[in-house]
């Protein structure tokens, strides 16, 4: 799969700096695991794109994805910003 | 001091004061540009004759010790889209206007030799017009250069125009100096360049000598307040962190991941090549070459997210470039080299050119095949053209609508006659509707935010989706253009529509300023009040709602990755000024 880390996030893989990495994965995998892989800590990973769309922590990556992940820091934008309320009325929902 | 408005005569060579009249008492950048515009520029006025007048203000924030509130508003009837338009432009000018205690300057009517050119000089005591034949023909740095020579580098700032400017080309910028004096800072929107142009009027120099931030008339209060603002945005990650660590490029790979980056003219909705020219990318190279980031555009800004970009040899070439340079003379092109999107961005400046406009004329020159798509040297010479004032030169510096006209080009991405920015709206469709419906024309500043909690947006919008659209955008063009007036920058809205005190601080700031009583309806009455003048002068320029409309191919084209279309519709987009009187 290839993975976009942005802004702080690219210091968790060596070579993100410069754009997609390319990550194997064995078979289908869910971001919180991917993130625990990578040393992520879930509260830095706001914003996720996969394959272009929004994702949930329990979304499952497979070979071939395409994944984004953003900090806090870069979540503006209106798209971006609306993600966030719709992650946010999901969790207010749950709980 | 007593606020005032100057008034410049280009036809007398004169230049007179009066005092701000009552119904303007509250009014500041663009709520003072756009009532002076409503009130005397005849709607159906030539954009470059003598009945057009140009107008600059700060806020009503602007001078004081708040926290980025020095934007400034500059008005005209626009050559490009030909109705009302605010460009804002940061740089020091708007401080030193407001401590000056300068409202807003009219410049009016035109010389009757065209061939002069003048420079209008404006201290706390007068203001006169000098004539510069020296500048005639300069483009911004040379012009800056000689006026600094003239005028001495200390206290001063500066607004200017360049070639494009001179020769009355519809992309022409107004450029405003930053802190370190180099014409970085553009009001960019409209054409209003063009304007400056044609009345002869090359350069304004304000003289920041012996001035003070301008006194609360409660001072406690104002300390407080601002205190909140400034904490607010330093808090808040966006303000904080994001934009002065990466700056506003930093959206690149977001909006490329989000399938809305417009590519190759509008073809695709996102670039392989985007994480190449990164605001990642751009953070290391500025570093490792000794440039700058967190760099503030004027005094008192805290989110700083201008930064100054050197070449391989340490030199300076420009500042940033921002997200809207990099998108749209690189993802929007197929280039993915930041050192030439830097070169363009100097030369946009120097010559005085919107770099969005610009960037989309070449995206839609690249698709009448004038130059090919990815060839940087190639588009860079397009740039040289214009500055040339050569014939293709000036089709191209009339931006991409008559670019697109004159080489037969049937997927030209513009509103109301100005180019579209760097969010495609098939995948952002509430930002569709903020193209469609402005009273600017294709313009995204209000989309850089969301309203949730303050202004009762509420709720999920799926970008995807028309629903909820219309009234998301009404809001964010309301919030925004009350922002506009009290000169604050519209980053601020990260923050501002996130924390709930950071927007009580706004009003709190400028009731403790001028000793009013304003609460949240008021500043929502405020934007309303804006969008109403304006929307009414475009009305009677002979605009009717079938120009709040996307070009035809944005409904019918589907955009990859997602795939979609624009599918807000009509009768919708018609609701969007369900508030007119
Ligand atoms: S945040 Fe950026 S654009 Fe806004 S005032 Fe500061 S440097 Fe200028």
């Amino acid at each position: 799969m290839r993975l976009i880390l942005g802004g702080k996030l690219t210091g968790f893989h060596p070579d993100a700096k410069r754009g997609a990495v390319e990550v194997k994965l064995a078979g289908p995998t869910r971001i919180d695991t991917l993130l625990g892989e990578l040393g992520i800590p879930v509260k830095e990973a706001r914003v996720l794109m996969l394959n272009h769309k929004k994702a949930f922590l329990d979304s499952l990556v497979k070979p071939g994805d395409r994944l984004g992940i953003f900090p806090p820091e870069l979540a503006f934008n209106l798209y971006v910003a609306l993600e966030l309320a719709h992650n946010d009325e999901e969790s207010k929902g749950e709980g | 001091m007593k606020d005032r408005i100057i008034r410049v005569n280009m036809k007398t060579l004169t230049v007179s004061e009066e005092e701000v009249p009552e119904k303007y008492a509250a009014y500041g950048g663009r709520a003072i540009t756009s009532a002076i515009i409503s009130d005397e520029v005849p709607p159906l006025a030539i954009p470059l004759g003598p009945e057009n007048k140009l107008i600059f203000a700060p806020g009503i924030l602007g001078g004081t010790a708040s926290a980025n509130s020095g934007r400034l508003s500059v008005g005209a009837k626009s050559p490009l889209t030909g109705g009302i338009k605010e460009a804002n432009a940061g740089g020091q000018a708007a401080q030193v206007m407001a401590r000056l205690g300068i409202r807003a300057l009219i410049v009016e009517d035109k010389p009757e030799d065209t061939t002069k050119m003048y420079t209008l000089e404006v201290g706390s005591e007068s203001a006169k017009l000098v004539e510069s034949s020296e500048l005639k023909g300069l483009g911004n740095y040379d012009t800056v250069d000689k006026l600094v020579a003239k005028y001495g580098d200390k206290n001063t700032a500066l607004v200017t125009i360049g070639m494009a400017g001179e020769m009355g080309l519809l992309a022409a910028s107004i450029a405003c100096t930053d802190r370190e004096l180099r014409p970085t800072r553009h009001a960019g929107r409209g054409g209003l360049g063009a304007v400056m142009g044609s009345k002869g009027l090359k350069a304004i120099y304000f003289d920041d000598e012996g001035t003070k931030t301008r006194e609360p008339k409660d001072k406690e209060a104002f300390k407080a307040a601002a205190r909140k603002f400034a904490a607010a945005l330093l808090e808040h990650p966006v303000t904080g962190e994001g934009l002065p660590t990466y700056g506003t490029n930093v959206l690149q790979n977001v909006i490329n991941e989000a399938g809305g980056l417009p590519t190759k003219n509008f073809r695709e909705g996102s670039y392989e090549g985007a994480s190449k020219i990164s605001g990642e990318v751009q953070h290391d190279v500025i570093l490792e070459r000794g440039g700058k980031v967190a760099h503030g555009c004027h005094s008192g800004c805290v989110i700083r997210c201008s930064r100054d970009y050197h070449d391989k040899d340490g030199h300076f070439i420009t500042k940033g470039p921002e997200y809207e340079t990099i998108w749209s003379h690189g993802s929007n092109c197929l280039i993915d080299d930041l050192d030439a999107i830097a070169v363009m961005d100097r030369m946009d400046d120097d010559i005085g050119l919107d770099t969005i406009e610009m960037g989309a004329t070449i995206g839609v020159a690249m698709e009448a095949g004038i130059c090919d798509f990815g060839d940087a040297d190639g588009a860079i010479k397009l740039l040289a053209e214009v500055r040339d004032g050569t014939p293709l030169g000036r089709i191209l510096g009339s931006g991409a609508k008559v670019t697109g006209q004159c080489f037969g080009v049937d997927h030209v991405p513009e509103v109301k006659g100005q180019a579209l920015p760097a969010y495609d709206p098939r995948s952002i469709q509430g930002i569709g509707v903020t193209y469609a419906t402005s009273t600017m024309g294709g313009d995204h500043t209000a989309g850089y935010a969301i309203a949730t909690n303050i202004l009762k947006v509420g709720g999920f919008v799926d970008p995807l989706k028309p629903e909820g659209q219309v009234e998301l955008s009404r809001n964010l063009q309301i919030a925004t253009a009350a922002l506009d007036a009290a000169g604050l920058c519209i980053f601020v809205a990260f923050a501002v529509l996130d924390k709930p005190e950071a927007f009580e601080a706004i009003y709190e700031m400028i009731n403790a300023m001028y000793g009013l009583n304003l609460g949240p309806d008021d500043v929502t009455a405020l934007g309303k009040d804006i969008l109403k003048i304006e929307r009414k002068y475009n009305e009677a320029a002979g605009f009717t709602n079938a120009d709040d409309r996307l070009p035809r191919w944005m409904y019918t084209e589907p955009l990859p990755p997602h795939n979609t279309v624009f599918s807000v519709t009509d009768a919708e987009l018609d609701e969007f000024y369900n508030f007119m009187d």
